[in-house]
């Protein structure tokens, strides 16, 4: 095999990746006139991949992958502000460690749905979604809550090598996914259940518990996300994270987590949140743009790339796996 | 031994097709007790005007989850029709009411399309709606309010206000039209029993003929339709078009009204007046909580209850 | 040459509402046997096995393995006890590797608690080399056919230690030397001492590999005999046996030769279910198709209907050719299709009687899309009473009546659409004898009245009592027609038997 066409499939392989680069390449020859390329531009769109959402796309792909989705990561990245923020201004171990149980507890409590009661993933975090954000609302009174303590403070703001903190937390969360997925039981529970759910059940694992797994990692990912957003911003809103969800969802799409599950890596992930990250900041360059056009393309990229998956251009095998899993 | 078990699933599918009117009487008389004023011609009035929204997007989604879909694209709908309608407005009243219904029954088309074609996930086709159309609405309006003004504003305005003999808002026109229309073609024609049947054995459905794909992008066009004269309404009633909070997470009160009616989110039988009991219901809980000047979010956290418990207690029955 | 007793099942009694599935059934597998389970749809054979592995809970009657008495509540606890299924759709995970899916749920871990993917690595290739089979174990599981994938399936209930395998109609989907490779594998699990039950249709490969057969009927055991002691003849009238009441078949000559064709088909090719079939019906006529399950029967009629497509091959009607892209256009052509099973592919469950009976004569009794509601409740009640349909309105929920008078509203919907030809694919299962005959009648006073009847059977009696010519089809190819005055259950019987042999009756022990 050439080296020519080792390269192109190596390439082929990491879609993600490779739309991520096509991207990055066009926005730097359009702004280079605008330093883009430039360390702190570059710095400023790594730090924002991580505080827009990034930490929810990892919590989401677990959950993607299980064949399920969570429309609540939005809500529960408030309420993780929130939580924090009202203990951790006195208290701010306290406060850090309850911000991620209430995020592991709402996790798990779509989980239990999801799992025991067998309502669909979509109906049980819809409604938790709009449980959680009456709740948020009520606790804060519809005010936001300001961070009065300096250990909450640096969480989100302090800096290495003038490189935000929330660059090394997603990198560092992302590798730590990865070796969930490909090195842990779990790992393998996950893509077996997201495959073919009743082979996983044949073979003896505890879908329940893999299901409810997922979702509190889910959960616990994007109280994280809320936290150190707060952090970020000095503040946490009852109304942080609005509409998050789509985004986080449109990230796991170009990521290549197939939404029929079972499919997908956290690295694609990982590209995926960056593709979508990039855009936005294009958007930002252009200036122009209605930041509502963002919506217009990321509906169009949510449906192309659910129509690519669609069976009408499914490889042959791909049809006959899942219409044998669903007989 | 057969009997017996007949006679258990009897009683229980009765139970559930009268659960929607318990509940309404519950709520009824709990606001006889604790609400001042309850039973006034006021509330009669805003209960008729707040319900025309929930009551016409679920008669949309009755429909779409009677297949065993769904729709979450409503409210962006809503809105789209809304911007669109006013922006038109200077060209004429009906063209203007077109012109709204013309932009939503594009997306409800694409929407049906990649449902009954593709056969994609509803969730997610209405989820990318949701998202993009939302967008659209927006950008028509550079993402500021558009007040309505100019030309025919008054007219237009008259499908907020008007009152129909003096006394009963012009919402009851719609509402009665939008229950009509749909008991209509569910009960009585041949394309609603295609839409129960494909919702209840798709397998059965294609061996008797139906065409699943004509069925599908019915039922997507039809709710996409509805939520446009909902928007319509809804813009003439504030007197301008919101892109940003016109519609506003509607889709859940339709999707709780039609589980809580009694609809099977699986599929199946349609009930067309559960569904409208079950938005009076919903209705009921956001008047209730404002006349006892509770804070609206116990309203939002009591709906999600409301919704899982519909849902959980149908998903038993489907044994 | 005694043979040792692996599992002992006495007298296994199962009932489900309404029927009585097994009715105390022995079971006997020796260690290292190769053994045949079959009889036809209903018999019980699946039962059987759902009870052994922990599906089904029997209500009476001993399992005794490896001197063990057992009563498995789960499909894990049998596993644990040794026994393996390999189910017809595998149960296995697509995406993930080979590898994976042979240690899934059992992953070897390295000192740190992570999987140990090396050793994982490793072993496959062992497991899957002890078989016989080499494949890249790296690759994911369904970038290989299903003959790989049953090896896997097999792989990893050898690694669990398994003592009995039991295999669940293992060649359907796999061509001939599929089925050789899986035979050598067989018999490498028979030399390390592992029993296999062998479920399946195809009497050549039965006659290949197994030692043992025994046969259910009806919930009963007909026979349970060495492979020597049988023929192809022989073994088939144990399955579909003389029904000890022989009713009186109504025609005598063939009166069809010089009238109208109404369909055919030429050279239909499917997959590898259907393999160069034609068949062709005549107005009038109650043309039956014969064969065992796995024939390919339901898979032709189903092109016939226009729901599923096949490779190659034309279909014509009223001389016409045709292309069938949907049952619509079928029942526009005036076919109708009542199905196998109807549960999945029939009834509309939460629908009434008479919209389930109606649903495909809708566009005819409606005006404008508007469904004419005298016109249907007219329909609805004359079927109710010429089928003697048992239920208490005509807008009960149809899942609340019997199965037989469920059946009966499904004829009734393509009845009354007036039909040219008639599908019916096992009318008369799970149906009383008394509602049986009176479809039968029906089916007669169809015939005369100018509507052709294809029907699909595995009763012979059946067959042999309503026919005016039945085809013989044996795995997808047609092997005989019989006509008239030749149509007995022994004839029928006879033509099942005789087949080529697509199987050589040497096995060779190889890789």
């Amino acid at each position: 095999m050439s080296t020519a066409k080792k390269i192109y499939d190596w390439f082929s392989k990491r879609s993600s990746l490779t739309a991520f680069l096509f991207l990055f390449i066009i926005a730097g020859i359009a702004f280079s006139g605008r330093s883009f390329l430039s360390f702190n531009s570059l710095a400023n769109l790594m730090r924002k991949a991580a505080s827009d959402g990034g930490f929810l796309a990892l919590g989401m792909t677990f959950v993607i992958l299980i064949g399920q989705i969570d429309l609540s990561v939005g809500a529960i990245l408030a309420m993780g502000g929130v939580i924090m923020a009202l203990f951790g201004n006195t208290h701010p171990l306290l406060g850090i460690f309850l911000g991620l149980l209430v995020g592991a507890v709402c996790g798990f409590a779509n989980g239990f749905m999801v799992a025991k009661l067998k309502i669909s993933s979509w109906i049980a975090t819809l409604a938790m979604m709009l449980g959680l954000r009456g709740i948020v609302l009520l606790i804060t009174n519809k005010k936001p809550i300001p961070i009065r303590n300096d250990i909450l403070a640096v969480l989100g703001n302090a800096t290495f090598f003038n490189i935000n903190v929330l660059v090394f937390i997603l990198v560092a969360l992302t590798l730590i996914c990865m070796l969930i997925a490909r090195n842990t039981k779990f790992g393998f529970g996950i893509y077996a259940v997201g495959g073919n759910e009743d082979a996983a059940k044949m073979m003896g694992l505890s879908v329940d518990k893999i299901k409810i797994g997922a979702f509190v990692l889910c959960g616990t990912f994007s109280a994280l996300a809320g936290m150190l957003l707060g952090s970020r911003l000095n503040t946490c809103q009852p109304t942080a994270g609005d509409s998050w969800e789509t985004t986080a969802i449109a990230m796991c799409a170009l990521g290549g987590i197939k939404l029929s599950g079972g499919e997908g890596k956290f690295s694609g992930t990982f590209f995926g949140i960056l593709i979508i990250t990039i855009i936005k900041t294009m958007f930002n360059y252009a200036g122009f743009l209605n930041s509502w056009w963002q919506n217009i393309i990321m509906g169009i990229l949510i449906m192309v790339s659910i129509g690519v998956q669609s069976e009408l251009f499914q490889g042959k095998e791909t049809k006959q796996i899942k219409k044998k899993a669903n007989a | 031994m057969a009997d017996s078990r007949l006679a258990r699933v009897d009683k229980v599918e009765k139970l559930r097709k009268y659960s929607v009117w318990i509940l309404l009487s519950l709520m009824l008389i709990l606001n006889l007790a604790i609400t001042p004023n309850f039973f006034s011609m006021g509330m009669l009035n805003n209960l008729i005007t707040q319900s025309c929204t929930i009551i016409l997007t679920g008669m949309g989604m009755t429909m779409v989850i009677s297949t065993g879909g769904i729709d979450i694209s409503v409210g962006a709908v809503m809105a789209l029709s809304g911007m669109v309608s006013v922006k038109m407005l200077p060209f004429g009243i009906i063209p203007s009411i077109l012109s709204g219904i013309l932009a939503s029954l594009v997306f409800g088309s694409i929407a049906g399309f990649m449902v009954g074609r593709l056969r994609v996930s509803p969730m997610v086709v209405t989820l990318a709606l949701l998202i993009g159309v939302r967008g659209v609405a927006q950008v028509l309006n550079d993402a500021k309010i558009f007040y309505i003004s100019g030309a025919n504003t008054d007219t237009y305005r008259l499908l907020g206000s008007y009152k129909v003999l003096g006394i009963f808002p012009v919402q009851l026109i719609p509402i009665f039209l939008a229950i009509g229309i749909t008991f209509f073609i569910l009960e009585k024609t041949v394309l609603g029993r295609y839409i129960q049947t494909v919702g209840d054995n798709p397998h059965s459905a294609k061996l008797a003929g139906i065409s699943t794909t004509k069925t599908l992008l019915f039922v997507y066009m039809a709710s996409a339709f509805f939520a446009s004269i909902a928007g319509i309404f809804a813009t003439a009633k504030i007197g301008a078009a919101d892109g940003n909070s016109l519609g506003l997470l509607s889709e859940l009160d339709a999707i709780a009204a039609v589980a809580v009616g009694g609809t099977s989110m699986a599929g199946g039988r349609a009930m067309v007046f559960g569904t409208v009991v079950g938005a009076l219901i919903m209705q009921l809980i956001t008047i209730t909580v404002n006349m006892n000047n509770i804070p609206y979010e116990y309203a939002q956290v009591f709906k999600a209850i409301i919704i899982i418990l519909a849902v959980y207690i149908q998903r038993e029955k489907n044994s | 040459m005694t043979r040792e007793i692996l599992l002992e099942m006495k007298g296994i009694v199962k009932t489900f509402p309404g029927v009585q599935a097994l009715k105390g059934v022995d079971f006997f597998v020796g260690k290292g046997e190769v053994h045949a389970l079959m009889g036809e749809n209903g018999a019980g054979k699946s039962t059987l096995i759902k009870t052994l592995t922990g599906i089904y809970q029997k209500e009476a009657g001993t399992i005794i393995f490896d001197g063990k008495e057992i009563n498995p509540k789960t499909t894990i606890e049998a596993q644990h006890e040794g026994i393996s299924t390999i189910y017809q759709e595998l149960n296995l995970s697509p995406f993930q590797t080979v590898y994976e899916n042979l240690y899934l749920g059992r992953e070897p871990l390295t000192k740190f608690g992570i999987v140990n993917r090396k050793k994982m690595i490793s072993d496959s290739k062992k497991v899957l080399e002890d078989l016989g089979i080499h494949v890249d174990v790296t690759q994911p599981l369904r970038k290989f056919g299903t003959a790989v994938q049953q090896m896997v399936a097999i792989g990893r209930a050898i690694s669990i230690n398994a003592k009995l395998v039991i295999m669940d109609e293992p060649t359907s989907s796999l061509d001939t030397k599929e089925v050789e490779v899986l035979f050598g594998v067989i018999r490498r699990l028979k030399a390390k001492g592992i029993a296999v039950v062998f479920i399946s249709h195809r009497l050549d490969e039965i006659f290949v590999i197994c030692e043992r057969v025994t046969i259910l009927k009806d919930g009963e055991l007909a026979g349970s005999l060495g492979i020597e002691e049988l023929d192809q003849l022989k073994l088939i009238s144990y399955m579909i046996g003389r029904e000890a009441k022989q009713l009186e078949r109504q025609k005598t000559n063939y009166t069809f030769d010089n009238v109208a064709e109404i369909s055919s088909m030429k050279n239909i090719v499917q997959g590898v279910r259907l393999n160069g079939i034609g068949i062709d019906i005549k107005k009038g006529e109650v043309l039956g198709l014969a064969g065992l399950l796995g024939s390919g029967r339901t898979e032709l009629a189903k092109i016939l209907f226009g729901a599923t497509h096949p490779d190659s091959g034309d279909i014509y009607w009223m001389g016409k050719h045709q292309k069938l892209k949907a049952p619509r256009d079928a029942i526009r052509l005036g076919i109708g299709f009542c199905t196998e099973d109807r549960k999945v592919e029939g009834i509309i469950p939460h629908l009434s009687v008479k919209e389930n009976m109606t649903i495909a004569l809708l566009p005819k009794i409606s005006k404008m899309g508007i469904v004419s509601k005298k016109k249907q409740d007219l329909v609805v009640n004359e079927y109710i009473k010429r089928l003697e349909i048992k239920t208490p309105s005509a807008n009960q929920p149809i899942r609340n009546l019997s199965g037989g008078n469920q059946q009966k509203v499904l004829l009734a919907r393509w009845l009354c659409m007036n039909p040219k030809l008639i599908i019916m694919d096992e009318p008369t299962r799970g149906i009383d004898v008394g509602a049986k005959e009176e479809i039968e009648e029906l089916i007669l006073e169809l015939a005369s009245s100018g509507i052709s009847v294809l029907m699909i059977s595995s009763e012979i009696a059946e067959l042999q009592r309503n026919c005016d010519r039945v085809v013989v089809i044996r795995e997808g190819v047609k092997l005989k027609e019989l006509i008239g005055r030749d149509i007995n259950q022994d004839s029928i019987m006879a033509a099942i038997a005789g087949g080529s042999q697509t199987i050589s009756r040497e096995g060779t022990v190889n890789g």
